[in-house]
């Protein structure tokens, strides 16, 4: 039967997926169409959402920004007359050729986002769903598993990158009769949405990876800690886990065997701190979500005193896959180093803003390039930040570097939970340190002086260098700081916040020193260093802008140029946008 | 040898478990801290105390992490001293630490000085100045404040309390506070709010500190290393150059904490808990802590009281002294000798108690004398609390009556000891316990597992005596009962000495409660309670007087005189010896040094080993041979204790702000 899916992440969600769906629903009832309508995660092309894919004899065809309008055309046209609409189309049929965006992607961890119905377990269990558990349970000793797991090469894609087989061993080898896994979905960066999208696509992979990590690690418990934020991802949980509870997948004597387990959800404040694995239990525990000190570390003591388990939303999604296909499977992708794939959420300036999982190793033009499309509006690459704000900026002329954990330290970014911020000339990347600054500041828990009050004299040195107040001296006290900071801070909140601001002074310190010496800001962005002026030579004297500008400083009448009084002007840039002519230029 | 670390080139052994900071201290090497707090879990928060571990990697906070063989340690290398400076620069730049102001050349002084004289109305350099930890690292570390701007407080001066000022602009967060709430006193009141550079210590909901969970037991004054918590009473008398500090031990409970009394011309100005070890361990209570301002109520008498014409008037001690003498003359001749009485409340020394009692035995031919505690007996050190599984409460509202011994139980429990209940009532403890019990009967110990029994003194335990599993121990409510028992004076004849036809009442009964010809009340206070009274004494009390006390462990302490008494207040011990003589006993001295050695050890045939001058040194342990025994659970006592505490409480400022709000003891 034809099946129609609608992707309903928040991101379709929010582009009006559900008036589509809500649309195709009565379009299906009014001609008595015989299709199967259903919802779907995530597809990856958030800039063009709404989309629906109809799949039928011919393949998948792929509708792309899909509006309560367009619904009418695609019933008739596509379903009942069987001719598709082409112009709407980004994926044809049996046709070989795909939109780059998705061309060049290897989809593991995100295998069945926006195929399946995420509220369907009958769905996942027919995309080898639940078989992975089954197959461990049957065949493999919990160390078996954890061989599996280390021979795959799988790192932590939370961040951290640390190799998840010797995690689960250390809790393995923890003693202890109670045991416990977490699942961290704590997905705190700006511009991140991996997590969330693998939990609202495909909530039944999470929660088999979890199964795993508990049979290899001998736990009968585990936590699912998701920001309260998602209430689509929790929604969505929560019906994963009925049904799989429903079903006996989870519980008392899984499958047949003696081994029980149990998931409970549990929903946090969103304090990005909460992220760190020791902030994370003590919130679990219903205590402030403060960082403790380690060791003990939680593997020995972690929830509730007991050895703790904790893993990523992604690199538990990618368990049951690495079991199904063998750990050389995964291991053939990637890196010396890095394993398998990597989701990145791509964000900021590019021109096809979405989700997208590529192998290791592809270079970071690929990624913007080839699959991101460039930048959006045509300007010039100019650096991506990863890692959100324990990361860093890597600039276009490190275009080449491979996507690889160590490869990407090297630079003083990291690689992250998977954020991608792409940024283009007009960008200031004092401002940029700036701002993550800011967010690190405000999400740090106040606990360690460093965190507390160095962040926060960071950010006074940034204002006052964004405007044009700067000394000289200031960078010095900047990198001194950083360095501080960075090495006696408590926790890994504190220990990479100034990584923003040192990658920043590595590549661009001359922006820096722009806005030092000679109070200018080069990406015309800092609104103290730059002045508004009327090109004479475009300007028409059309009065469009002197009529937007709220504070009157703009002079001229009808036909005549327009002059900007600079000491009205307060530099809002509502004349900038207005002008039809681009003839107001930032200097 | 052992395993090993090195620790500023030198070798130092030590035992898995023990962190660097331990290993240093054990071994005399110093390495700062301000947010470390003995006896309680490492925060790791202010990261003073890191240490390099070699040039490659980052440095480490000394006070968390594990000392693990091979390390090669540097305490202050150039790097750390480095991170040192900043960060206590950056704590000394948060905030009003006016002490700095003038090395601080970043900051302007005149409105760096106003704006502290807005925030706390007084514009005084900190209250902490010459005792503040952080100050003293600045001098340490040579640190002035000249790369950063000053950045001005987020919180408002927490004034309104009566007894604790809370400064949030001197407040450097390091949390010792949270932790002595949390793990030394648990109770929970205060904690870390807000986040980041508007981070908070707060109470619950952050409510000013009356309305929250707070039980003044003052434990975050004490381990404050800064200005931001003070005692209120004595905000600007504190500094350090002006006081005067003496260890002593507390005037209330039968633990008989050790306290550091701070003295400024002749006059308490704060209480501390003293860390010298047991029993309390630094800790102290409301009571112990704040309690100390009767001595300096308006209505303390400091002068003899007898009546005349039906009203309390002031008189000489020759005046009191000749009524006291002729009415024994005429009283013994009317109904006999024995109708002279004595209750007494065993606050006073056994120097004071000792002279008592000869004097009733010379008058009245008897041990005409009785007070109203049971006899009790702590047997452990109370830091032994932790090591028993199981802790079983009997009768015992302990967390009121003597709070210390709670906060044991109460970090006993943290660490997984199982209180059971055995109360009909709800008590503050009740909440921490595994099992609740209405009655005794209901218990049902396990003879494989060794209990912990803390009993009221008034309930009755003997169904679990003579048990080995079971160590019965109960602690006494005022401070020197064990001492009363020592010297010779139980509980058994209390009711009747109330009915003598001349009573010495040297408690805080009231006069009304007697049914006598002729009342002699001995006390602090008086005209009101006792209005009934033929004549009032007024004694000097506590650490006005030397002299030495028994704890309900039935350790024996010395305590020196530490303030004058006021006016014409005389020691018991002045008073009876002066009386007994005028009866005609040649008393020949009445200091306590001759009372102790030449009387009560005569008496008792205690050996030289507790000569007065030996036990300067410190505790002796007494054994109980020496105690006389007799002892009633009940003699209507409880009503007396009360009465002691809340005539204490109305005339003590300290007091009175906790007992509006908790401890309610007239009930």
């Amino acid at each position: 039967m034809v099946e129609v899916k609608v992707g309903l992440g928040t991101c379709g969600i929010s582009a009006g997926g559900y008036t589509v769906y809500d649309e195709l629903k009565i379009e299906k009832d009014k001609n008595n169409i015989d299709f199967e309508l259903k919802e779907t995660g995530c597809m990856g092309m958030c800039y063009r959402e709404v989309l629906v894919e109809i799949n039928d004899d011919n393949g998948k065809w792929l509708y792309a920004e899909v509006d309560k309008a367009k619904v009418k055309k695609i019933v008739e046209d596509h379903l009942i007359s069987g001719n598709p609409v082409e112009e709407w189309l980004v994926k044809i049929g049996k046709s070989e050729s795909e939109d780059p965006f998705f061309e060049k992607q290897k989809r593991i961890v995100l295998r069945n986002c926006g195929e399946i119905d995420p509220n369907s377990i009958d769905e996942y269990v027919g995309m080898e769903g639940y078989s992975a558990i089954q197959k461990v349970i049957n065949d493999d000793s919990p160390e078996e598993v954890i061989k599996s797991i280390t021979d795959s090469g799988l790192r932590g894609r939370g961040g951290g990158g640390f190799p998840t087989g010797l995690k689960w061993k250390f809790t393995r080898e923890a003693p202890g009769d109670k045991k416990y896994i977490i699942c961290n979905a704590d997905e705190g960066d700006p511009g991140a949405f991996m997590d969330r999208s693998v939990l609202e696509g495909d909530p039944h992979s999470v929660i088999e990876g979890m199964m795993i990590a508990a049979y290899a690690i001998g736990a009968e418990y585990g936590y699912i800690y998701v920001r309260a934020e998602y209430p689509k991802a929790i929604e969505r949980l929560r019906t994963a886990l009925g049904q799989a509870t429903e079903k006996g997948y989870i519980g008392k004597g899984i499958f047949g065997s003696k081994i029980n387990f149990d998931i409970k959800i549990k929903e946090g404040a969103g304090a990005f701190v909460c992220g760190e694995e020791t902030a994370l239990i003590a919130s679990i525990e219903g205590k402030r979500g403060i960082p403790r000190v380690r060791p003990p570390f939680p593997a020995v003591k972690g929830l509730w005193g007991k050895p703790t388990n904790i893993n990523n939303v992604e690199t538990l999604a990618n368990i049951p896959w690495i079991i199904n296909n063998g750990p050389e499977a995964f291991a053939s992708m990637g890196t010396e180093k890095s394993k398998g794939t990597k989701v990145f959420a791509l964000a900021g300036k590019i021109a096809k803003s979405g989700l997208a999982e590529v192998p290791m190793g592809m270079t970071i033009n690929e990624v913007v390039f080839e699959i991101g499309g460039g930048i959006k509006g045509g300007g010039k690459f100019k650096a991506v930040q990863m890692g959100g704000p324990s990361g860093g900026c890597i600039p276009a002329s490190m275009g080449d570097l491979k996507i690889d954990y160590d490869e990407i330290t090297k630079t003083g970014a990291i690689m992250g939970s998977g954020g991608m911020v792409v940024l283009d000339e007009t960008t200031c990347m004092v401002d940029l340190a700036k701002f993550f600054l800011t967010f690190t500041q405000n999400e740090s828990c106040g606990k360690c002086t460093f965190c507390r009050i160095g962040t926060k004299r960071m950010l006074e040195i940034l204002e006052k260098i964004t405007l044009g107040k700067g000394e000289e001296k200031d960078l010095d006290l900047l990198e001194e700081l950083s360095y501080k900071i960075k090495e006696s801070s408590l926790c890994g909140l504190g220990q990479t916040a100034p990584n923003p601001v040192l990658t920043t002074l590595k590549y661009y310190r001359e922006e820096y020193e722009a806005h030092i010496r000679d109070k200018k800001c080069p990406a015309h962005s800092c609104a103290a260093l730059i002045e508004y002026k009327v090109i004479p030579d475009k300007c028409t004297g059309c009065t469009l802008c002197a009529r937007n500008c709220p504070v009157d400083a703009i002079e001229g009448s009808v036909k005549e140029i327009h002059w900007i009084d600079p000491e009205k002007c307060i530099k809002c840039s509502l004349c900038f946008q207005a002008c039809k002519f681009d003839a107001i230029e930032k200097i | 040898m052992g395993i090993t670390i090195k620790i500023n080139n030198e070798e130092y052994d030590f035992e898995i478990g023990e962190t660097i900071l331990e290993v240093a201290r054990r071994n005399g090497i110093y390495i700062p801290t301000l947010c470390n707090l003995e006896g309680t879990k490492p925060t790791g928060a202010c990261r003073i105390c890191i240490v390099e571990l070699g040039k490659m990697s980052a440095p480490v906070a000394s006070c968390s992490t594990p000392a693990a063989p091979g390390m090669d340690i540097q305490t202050e290398s150039p790097r750390i001293r480095k991170a040192r400076k900043t960060i206590i620069e950056l704590m000394m730049i948060s905030g009003n630490h006016n002490c700095s102001a003038i090395g601080n050349s970043k900051a302007n002084l005149t409105d760096f000085m106003q704006e502290v004289i807005e925030y706390d109305g007084s514009g005084s350099i900190c209250t902490a100045y010459g005792e503040c930890e952080l100050q003293s690292l600045a001098y340490k570390y040579m640190v002035n404040n000249r790369t950063l701007e000053r950045i001005p407080t987020n919180y408002p001066l927490e004034n309104i309390d009566p007894l604790i000022g809370r400064d949030f602009s001197r407040c450097i967060l390091c949390g010792r506070c949270v932790q002595a709430c949390t793990e030394v006193s648990v109770i929970n009141a205060i904690s870390h709010g807000y986040r980041g550079n508007v981070a908070k210590i707060v109470a619950r909901g952050d409510k000013p500190l009356p309305d929250s969970e707070c039980v003044y037991c003052g434990e975050c004054l004490q381990v404050c290393p800064v200005g931001a918590l003070y005692e209120k009473r004595s905000k600007y008398d504190q500094r350090v150059w002006d006081v005067t500090r003496e260890k002593s031990t507390c005037y209330y409970c039968g633990i008989g904490c050790r306290i550091v009394v701070s003295t400024k011309n002749n006059k308490i100005i704060k209480i501390d808990g003293s860390d010298e070890g047991e029993p309390n361990r630094g800790q102290l209570c409301f009571k112990g802590r704040f309690g100390y301002d009767f001595l300096y109520n308006d209505k303390r008498l400091t002068k003899p009281m007898i009546r005349s014409g039906g009203k309390l008037k002031e008189a000489s001690w020759e005046e009191a002294y000749n009524i006291i003498i002729d009415k024994i003359r005429e009283i013994s001749g009317k109904y006999g000798s024995e109708s002279i009485g004595c209750v007494v409340s065993p606050k006073y020394s056994n120097e004071d108690l000792f002279m008592l009692k000869k004097f009733i035995e010379k008058v009245s031919g008897k041990t005409n004398i009785g007070h109203s505690e049971p006899y009790s007996k702590f047997k452990i050190e109370y830091s032994q609390i932790g090591e028993y599984e199981k802790i079983v409460l009997i009768g015992t509202d302990i967390a009121r009556d003597n709070p210390v011994a709670a906060n044991y139980i109460k970090q006993a429990n943290l660490k997984g000891s199982e209180i059971i209940e055995i109360n009909r009532k709800k008590t503050d403890l009740s909440k921490y316990a595994e099992i609740k019990l209405k009655d005794l009967s209901e218990f049902k110990p396990d003879s494989k597992i060794n209990y912990l029994v803390i009993y009221s003194p008034e309930y009755d335990i003997s169904s679990l005596e003579g048990k080995s599993n079971i160590s019965l121990n109960s602690i006494n409510s005022e401070n020197n009962t064990a001492g009363a028992y020592m010297v010779g004076i139980a509980n058994e004849n209390f009711e009747d000495m109330k009915k003598k036809k001349m009573v010495f009442s040297v408690s805080s009964i009231p006069s009304n409660e007697f049914n006598t010809e002729f009342l002699v009340v001995i006390d602090q206070f008086g005209v009101e309670s006792f209005e009934n009274a033929d004549l009032i004494l007024p004694p000097s009390v506590w650490v006005e007087n030397e002299g030495t006390y028994v704890n309900s462990q039935h350790k024996i302490y010395r305590m020196k005189k530490i303030v004058e008494p006021p006016g014409d207040t005389k020691s018991l011990r002045a008073i009876f010896g002066e009386l007994l003589n005028l009866s005609g006993s040649g008393i020949k001295k009445s200091t306590p040094k001759y009372i102790w050695d030449e009387m009560i050890r005569k008496d008792l045939n205690l050996s030289d080993d507790i000569a007065y001058s030996k036990l300067k040194k410190g505790p002796v342990q007494i054994v109980d041979g020496f105690f006389k025994k007799i002892s009633l659970k009940s003699s209507g006592s409880k009503n007396d204790r009360f009465r002691t505490h809340k005539l204490l409480c109305n005339h003590c400022e300290g007091l009175s702000v906790i007992a509006e709000k908790r401890i309610n003891p007239g009930e």
